[in-house]
């Protein structure tokens, strides 16, 4: 779980939690699909949050 | 949240008509000054009456702010191939582009068209716009470049 936050502070350069929306992380389209590369999550699923993109690990 | 879901022509015009189809025209359409934009609305609604429209819209609380639109069609080089769709225009407001918003855009008509049962689909981009690394991470090939001359008096 923290290698997901840390993830992706390192690709982004925000500091986030699992409330930070993924729409404020600042990500064109390509880097939002090569965050999800980064980390090995699909890119068909839905993210609002970082939270749940953090769920797909669980 | 930005909400992507399959929709008729008629709900696209009545919110897209004047808003978005201009905005979308004065960004990315090339020689402006000399064809103006002139969507031929019945045209639209006769192709969406016979099934060959296929509609993606984005809304964000269900204002609009982004579409995909292809043509469905059995292709006449390969008519035992089944249905295949050749994209006529997409859009997303520039607002709107983030948080992989025009990706999800992308990923939601390759879905909607394979639940059409579509076995291929063509999509383009401006050069003075290029999506080619998005599209090729997104799993599609680059294929084509297509030229345009205008030829008309004006």
């Amino acid at each position: 779980m923290r290698d997901v936050l840390a993830i992706i502070e390192r690709e982004t350069g925000y500091a986030v939690t699992g409330e930070t929306r993924v729409e404020d992380l600042g990500l064109d389209s390509l880097e939002y699909l090569q965050l999800l590369i980064e980390l090995d999550t699909p890119a068909d699923g839905e993210y609002e949050t970082v939270s749940d993109l953090m769920k797909v690990h669980e | 949240m930005i909400a992507f879901r399959e929709e008729s022509w008629s709900s696209l015009a009545k919110d897209a008509t004047g808003g978005l189809f201009r905005k979308h025209w004065e960004e990315l359409a090339l020689d402006r000054d000399k064809i103006e934009l002139s969507m031929d609305m019945e045209k639209y609604k006769q192709l969406s009456d016979s099934g060959v429209l296929h509609i993606v819209t984005a809304r964000r609380d269900g204002r609009l702010v982004g579409y995909f639109v292809t043509f469905l069609m059995i292709h006449p080089h390969y008519k035992d191939a089944g249905l295949m769709a050749l994209t006529d225009f997409y859009y997303l407001l520039p607002e709107e582009r983030r948080g992989g918003a025009g990706a999800k855009l992308v990923i939601a008509m390759e879905t909607s068209l394979k639940e059409r049962g579509v076995v291929k689909a063509y999509l383009s981009c401006k050069l003075h716009e290029d999506h080619t690394p998005l599209f090729t991470l997104l799993g599609w090939k680059p294929t084509d470049i297509t030229f345009t001359k205008h030829l008309g008096p004006k």
